[in-house]
């Protein structure tokens, strides 16, 4: 494989943890614009065990996921009393908090990046990715997947059925944030240096913008979205300036097409050859 | 009959208008009793104080002996109370199975047994209930479907599927003909008089006199908050306080509510 195609790859492979980071509190319908800042707490974590601590790659990136973990369920219950609007702006300003602390922090490098040593190649990221997608996929065949999309069509109803939906959105947020940790300790590994200003909220809009765009129904849908927005730019890289212009027409022509997203249960179910109705 | 269900004094003001005003009303077990009457009576009022939507300002609603006034909405389905909702609100893109399995949440365990495959666990045997119900409903066919793709009078019956998984003491059931035909009515109607034979308590909020002639054995009428009339529904048709409450005066004869 050429060094082009694997630097792709990655690439994929981190986004695709991204996504499933983003889709579980999706699926309950809260939007999470905190993504990148979950992702830098990750990080950032990773790197430091890593580096300062010696600590063994394996136990670093796991420490770096469980403490953006443990800040989605502190940060959750706070801010997920919010609801739409107000909650996605409240973790735009986790986000910003976050960037911002790491932005000052001499200990970690402030504004000029804190270097990785350790390095992490393709094929562990791609295990990682695969494991997400299976533990993704588990969960949503389980019950607290089905309270999530429950959660997300009509809140009071399913409280109504017994479900806590507070403790159960938490512990999509949480879950969620563990998995952005990871796939921050991951980048970190394996582009061997980080900085603050790689994990803007744009990054998280991103992240957020690939989940809708593939479909927040069925786990498959994270899959495609972030396989979308990976490869799309790179096969229009011929078209030079133009790329990026084509990619927002596609976009655009997506969200008109399937408003659901490119993934739905319908479409799923017709493809399986189940009949939806 | 022993008493399963019981209201004591029932009040509840919105700002300063008094929408339900001292209402007080007692369902025996298995016995189905109707709530009827004009539109801004008060129905859907109650049963929202009833699911704990609302809080009332005074009075008690007794469910086998205990006062779920204090207890928070979300647990009132474990003490028995369930129900169907109106404007029919099941998940659209989850299959017929999925959206009955919901009903059963307060027997599917803690989190760990929630974290599992909805086919492994104690989801298996929910699973076989809710097959086992759909069955008999009539709506085997439908189970794999979409519930978005159904047709309105298929998923009012769905519904009642889902309510009937939690193993309700009271079914609360919110007009329960809205919106369907003569023959999907029909239809409905004798499904629940089949869950009424095996010995579900209901309360009925309904508009359709034939309806509630056919399913309910006790009616009782709300109007501007206060019980007017209570009896069989054949006697209530005829009760010059409930033509006059309908209809502004006594027309000779009874026409349909």
């Amino acid at each position: 494989m050429s060094g082009y195609w694997a630097g792709i790859l990655v690439i994929l492979a981190i986004n695709v943890i991204a996504a499933y980071s983003a889709w579980l509190p999706l699926a309950a319908g809260q939007v999470n614009l905190g993504t990148a800042g979950f992702m830098a707490v990750g990080a950032y974590a990773g790197a430091v065990l890593s580096g300062d601590y010696a600590w063994p790659l394996p136990y670093a990136i796991a420490a770096g996921a469980a403490a953006s973990g443990a800040l989605a369920l502190l940060v959750g219950s706070a801010v997920l009393r919010a609801r739409g609007l107000y909650l996605a702006l409240a973790t735009l300003a986790v986000n910003e908090v976050v960037r911002g602390i790491l932005l000052n922090w001499d200990a970690v490098g402030g504004a000029s990046g804190y270097p990785v040593i350790a390095h992490l190649e393709l094929p562990p990221i791609a295990l990682a990715a695969l494991g997400v997608f299976l533990l993704a996929a588990w969960l949503g065949a389980s019950r607290f997947g089905m309270t999530l999309h429950a959660i997300e069509q009509d809140e009071t109803m399913t409280g109504l059925f017994g479900v806590h939906v507070p403790r159960t959105q938490l512990a999509a947020f949480a879950i969620g944030g563990a998995l952005a940790g990871l796939a921050g300790a991951l980048y970190a590994h394996h582009f061997s240096y980080i900085e603050a200003q790689y994990f803007t909220v744009l990054l998280s809009v991103t992240i957020v913008l690939s989940v809708v765009l593939g479909g927040v129904q069925t786990v498959w849908g994270p899959l495609v979205g972030a396989a979308f927005f990976t490869l799309l730019p790179e096969l229009f890289r011929g078209a030079s300036n133009w790329r990026y212009v084509l990619f927002a027409a596609a976009v655009i022509g997506i969200m008109a097409l399937r408003p659901q997203g490119i993934v739905t249960r319908a479409a799923l179910m017709r493809l399986t050859g189940r009949k939806p109705a | 009959m022993s008493e399963i269900f019981r209201i004591e004094g029932l009040r509840k003001s919105f700002g300063g208008l008094e929408v339900i005003r001292g209402v007080d009303l007692s369902v025996s077990t298995g016995q189905r009793l109707a709530l009827i009457g004009p539109n801004g009576a008060g129905k859907t009022t109650v049963f929202n104080l009833i699911n704990g939507y609302y809080r009332p300002d005074e009075g008690r609603i007794l469910l086998d002996g205990q006062d779920l006034v204090p207890m928070a909405p979300r647990l009132r389905i474990r003490h028995g109370l369930a129900r169907s909702f109106q404007n029919i609100r099941l998940i659209p893109h989850l299959t017929v199975e999925e959206n009955v399995l919901l009903g059963a949440h307060i027997h599917a365990g803690g989190a760990l047994m929630q974290a599992l495959p909805l086919f492994l666990g104690r989801g298996r045997a929910l699973r076989e209930q809710a097959r086992g119900l759909l069955d008999e409903a009539g709506l085997a066919a439908h189970r794999g479907a979409l519930a978005g793709s159904l047709a309105y009078g298929l998923r009012k019956r769905v519904e009642v599927v889902r309510a009937l998984m939690a193993r309700p003491r009271l079914l609360l059931l919110d007009e329960p003909c809205a919106g369907l035909n003569t023959q999907e009515r029909g239809v409905l109607l004798e499904e629940l008089q089949r869950i009424a034979a095996g010995g579900v308590t209901m309360l009925v909020v309904e508009h359709d006199m034939h309806f509630v002639g056919g399913l309910c054995d006790r009616a009782l009428v709300l109007n501007f908050g206060q019980k007017i009339a209570e009896g069989s529904p054949a006697e209530i048709a005829r009760d010059p306080a409930v033509i006059e409450a309908y209809l502004g005066h006594e027309p000779e004869r009874y026409a349909h509510a």
